[in-house]
């Protein structure tokens, strides 16, 4: 008796596992989701074999990760999996972060200082120079230096906080184009502390206390003598805001307020990427805002925006940077008759190839501003002409 | 594919084992057994599925021509042996043997970048067993090209061994007896193997790769050392994990491989632990080259020579690099200076001390087998017999460090037979309730396996329908 039920158990252990991978494989074949919920995107399928597919590897690739996707209690397994190996983690970097030490917690792909900062971690000159070179040459020989003004922002890539030892970035590039030195500015990071006053803890971009020093200077850089636009009250946007640099397993545990200045802008006109809108970002009308996010709040990263009517008088100006600038936009706007904001990660997704001498004249732009952090300087998607 | 892979897991083979016993008739199920293995082996790069067929075809051809002219066995022997040697010598050693003549003559390599085909070492040394063993008259004559290939590309031991010889399952390629008994004990030893790979080897590789990508000025003499403990204890669950698996896929199937470790880690000399190191491999060095140049019934010089080129021999076997070969000496030296003159010393020293010694030796020698570069294994070597000051702050900072080391006891608690025994014991004298125990262990590991398989491919789309 004690055989024939030990043999039952044998066959139904061995039958049970059987069984419970043919139907993972035959839900993947046959019946595939078409969303993966918990991982927030297109669930992978099985694709058509064929042979080109079949000799480059391409076909196994997909079976691979429609299975990963699809076979039975994929999800909940993932999920499980995750959450005890986040719980560790945390409990970890609770630890670790409790004993205060003045240095950089490497979690992940991430940094912690200072108890709650994600950062990026310092980069290396020597690693950047080659595509800082390129880049310089790109900007020298596309534009006019007469009419031509540049901000550097640095950030947390900029500045090693253990030793406050910086990279020099600004520098090198004042060294090397040919741009009048009263054209450039630097938004500066010289210290931890200057960075926690200027930054979000969670997101990589910079606050509000930071946007609007950054407003400031190009407000001084570019119309010397104009009155700034005055901050008004502080409003809280949220109370848990997860910045973009939370967003890893590592490091979802971090979350902080979310605040921002009440300004009083002037009526102004939107066009983005060719069509009339009613305002750029969420500034005038917080409570639109779907999730806190600095893109929802200040804008998002369009390819170009003309901004009408902050100045009747003013000039002309074309701002070519990335989403650091979203914040300052419409800030800026104030100060010249038509600002006009291009983003050449997008541009051209919208609005065609971009050419910055047919911009120029096409628009009769009076200034033009280069504004970004190290990687606008480093990056391929930012060189100005191919 | 490899066995921790999903494709493996929830599609080959399920679909393979549903076919394999639905199926009837020896015949049957060797074709399933032939068709899944080609397909196994085919699936990462599907053209070197011809090299291996030509390799079984060069011994087939050979073994007809050793059987039919008695009196030319060895030449028929030889001309198979050079022809399948000079296949791995050109797939694994070319690129490495014209990179350093180009950088000792200062010539231009032109030679094009060759790629290694997948378990070319071990299937041309399993291909070099039969032809050997039927020019001693160890094995008979295989006349079926089919059931040859079946043997050189059975899936579970195809790429990463055991190197299983012909002799091992000359018998069982035409008959075998599949039995639940089997099937449940091989689905065992195949979850054990997966764990061992996906739950500590994984795991504790970070703690190694960590520590050697870490800035050298927070790591000093005690975390390169740690580093070491932890890179023995990856390649041990990692590879002992593989054989596991191949053993107990092999079981399922009704093939009994030979064992390919036995605790490794417990050796109180360099000899034990080779003897219980892979032991496929050493015993292939052993009966296919050591014991045809003489072994040590030879001279003392010749004996001495003789262990370096077997030892030469099996460092680079590992892989084309001098880390390799200099692996391979590093134990060649200290085998000959055991038996000259520490073995008889090792023997009278108190066990555990003679087992630090060993898991000194040991440890070091992974050392140098991990690191091809030369730069960091000179580093780690320095530090490792150097007094450097460990910058334990900085240690305390890498929190993915910290718990990578989470799973060093694990692998510790592991690395010892003690609980397999007990497993064992308690299994064969509770009939039923031990039966009942290994299911729901089976059920365990089947989901925390399950869990981690499927987390490595976790990808978060963060914008995405927002």
């Amino acid at each position: 008796m004690t055989d024939k039920i030990t043999r039952a158990i044998k066959a139904l252990t061995a039958a049970g596992l059987l069984l419970f991978l043919l139907a993972g494989l035959a839900k993947t074949l046959f019946l595939p989701e078409e969303i993966n919920e918990y991982e927030n995107r297109p669930a992978d399928k099985v694709s058509m074999p064929d042979f080109a597919a079949i000799m480059d590897g391409s076909f196994q690739d997909s079976v691979d990760k429609a299975l990963a996707d699809q076979v039975l209690l994929s999800t909940t397994a993932k999920k499980k999996y995750n959450a005890v190996s986040s719980s560790i983690s945390n409990i970890i970097v609770r630890r670790v972060l409790e004993l205060k030490l003045p240095r950089y917690i490497s979690v992940g792909d991430m940094k912690i200082f200072g108890g709650d900062n994600i950062t990026y971690g310092t980069r290396k000159m020597e690693n950047l120079t080659e595509a800082l070179d390129f880049h310089i040459e790109n900007i020298n020989g596309a534009v006019d230096p007469a009419f031509t003004y540049l901000y550097y922002i640095e950030k947390d890539t900029d500045i090693n906080f253990e030793t406050d030892e910086k990279v020099g970035v600004f520098e090198y590039l004042q060294a090397g184009l040919n741009l009048d030195s009263d054209h450039m500015s630097c938004f500066r990071i010289d210290s931890f502390d200057d960075f926690q006053k200027k930054f979000y803890k969670t997101d990589h971009h910079w606050n509000a206390d930071g946007s609007y020093e950054a407003y400031q200077a190009l407000a001084d850089l570019l119309c010397p003598g104009d009155e700034c636009i005055p901050k008004g009250e502080t409003f809280k946007i949220s109370n848990a805001f997860r910045g973009s640099k939370a967003r890893g397993s590592y490091t979802e545990l971090f979350s902080e307020e979310m605040w921002a200045y009440h300004f009083d802008f002037p009526e102004m006109t939107y066009v983005i990427d060719g069509e009339a809108a009613d305002d750029y970002g969420n500034q005038n009308r917080p409570e639109d805002m779907s999730y806190a996010s600095y893109g929802q709040y200040y804008g998002g990263d369009n390819g170009n925006i003309i901004i009408n009517g902050g100045k009747a008088d003013g000039e002309k100006i074309l701002v070519i940077g990335e989403s650091y600038d979203n914040a300052v936009l419409k800030l800026l706007a104030a100060h010249f008759a038509e600002l006009h904001s291009v983003d050449l990660r997008y541009y051209s997704e919208k609005n065609g190839q971009f050419h910055l001498a047919e911009y120029l004249e096409k628009y009769s732009i009076d200034k033009l501003l280069l504004i970004g952090n190290i990687d606008y300087f480093i990056a391929d998607d930012f060189l100005l002409e191919e | 594919m490899v066995f921790s892979s999903t494709t493996f897991l929830f599609f080959f083979l399920p679909l393979l084992c549903a076919l394999y016993f639905v199926l009837p008739g020896r015949k049957w199920r060797n074709g399933v057994l032939l068709g899944g293995s080609l397909l196994f082996y085919s699936w990462g790069e599907p053209k070197f599925v011809f090299l291996m067929l030509g390799a079984t075809l060069v011994a087939w051809l050979a073994g007809l021509a050793m059987d039919r002219f008695e009196n030319k066995k060895r030449l028929f022997a030889a001309a198979a042996t050079v022809i399948l040697i000079g296949d791995l010598l050109f797939f694994k050693y070319m690129n490495f043997f014209a990179e350093n003549v180009s950088a000792v003559f200062g010539v231009e390599n032109r030679l094009p970048d060759i790629v290694l085909p997948v378990g070319i070492s071990f299937f041309t040394f399993q291909i070099l067993s039969y032809v050997l063993d039927l020019c001693r008259g160890e094995v008979a004559v295989q006349k079926s090209f089919l059931r040859l290939l079946l043997y050189v590309c059975l899936f579970p031991q195809l790429i990463a061994g055991p190197i299983v010889r012909y002799q091992t399952v000359e018998q069982e390629i035409g008959r075998r007896n599949e039995n639940l008994e089997d099937v449940f004990l091989g689905l065992g030893r195949f979850l054990l193997g997966l764990a061992k790979k996906l739950l500590i080897a994984n795991n504790v590789a970070k703690v190694c790769e960590s520590i050697y990508a870490g800035d050298p000025e927070t790591f000093g003499t005690a975390m390169y050392w740690v580093a070491a403990v932890a890179y023995s204890l990856q390649i041990y669950f990692d590879f002992s994990g593989y054989s596991d698996m191949a053993i107990g896929l092999g079981r399922i199937f009704g093939f009994h491989f030979l064992e390919n470790f036995d605790y490794p880690y417990l050796a109180c000399s360099v000899t034990e632990f080779w003897r219980r190191w892979h032991i496929s491999l050493s015993s292939w060095f052993r009966d296919y080259v050591y014991i045809p140049l003489g072994g040590n019934r030879v001279g003392k010089g010749r004996w001495m020579l003789n262990i370096l080129i077997v030892w030469g021999l099996t460092g680079f076997w590992h892989g084309a690099n001098w880390n390799f070969l200099l692996w391979g000496l590093y134990y060649g030296i200290l085998l000959m200076i055991e038996k000259l003159a520490t073995g008889s010393l090792m023997k009278k020293l108190p066990k555990a001390l003679s087992w630090f010694i060993t898991m000194v030796i040991v440890a070091t020698g992974w050392v140098l087998f991990n690191n091809t570069d030369m730069t960091v294994l000179g580093r780690a070597i320095g530090r490792m017999f150097t007094v450097v000051p460990t910058d334990w702050a900085g240690v305390v900072s890498a929190a993915d460090l910290l718990k990578s080391m989470l799973y060093l006891p694990l692998g510790f608690v592991f690395a010892i037979p003690f609980w397999r025994r007990k497993a064992f014991e308690f299994y064969s004298d509770h009939k039923l309730l031990g039966t009942l125990c290994a299911a729901a262990l089976y059920a365990i590991l089947f989901i925390l396996c399950d869990a981690y398989a499927l987390s490595s491919s976790f990808n978060p789309f963060i914008y995405f329908r927002f």
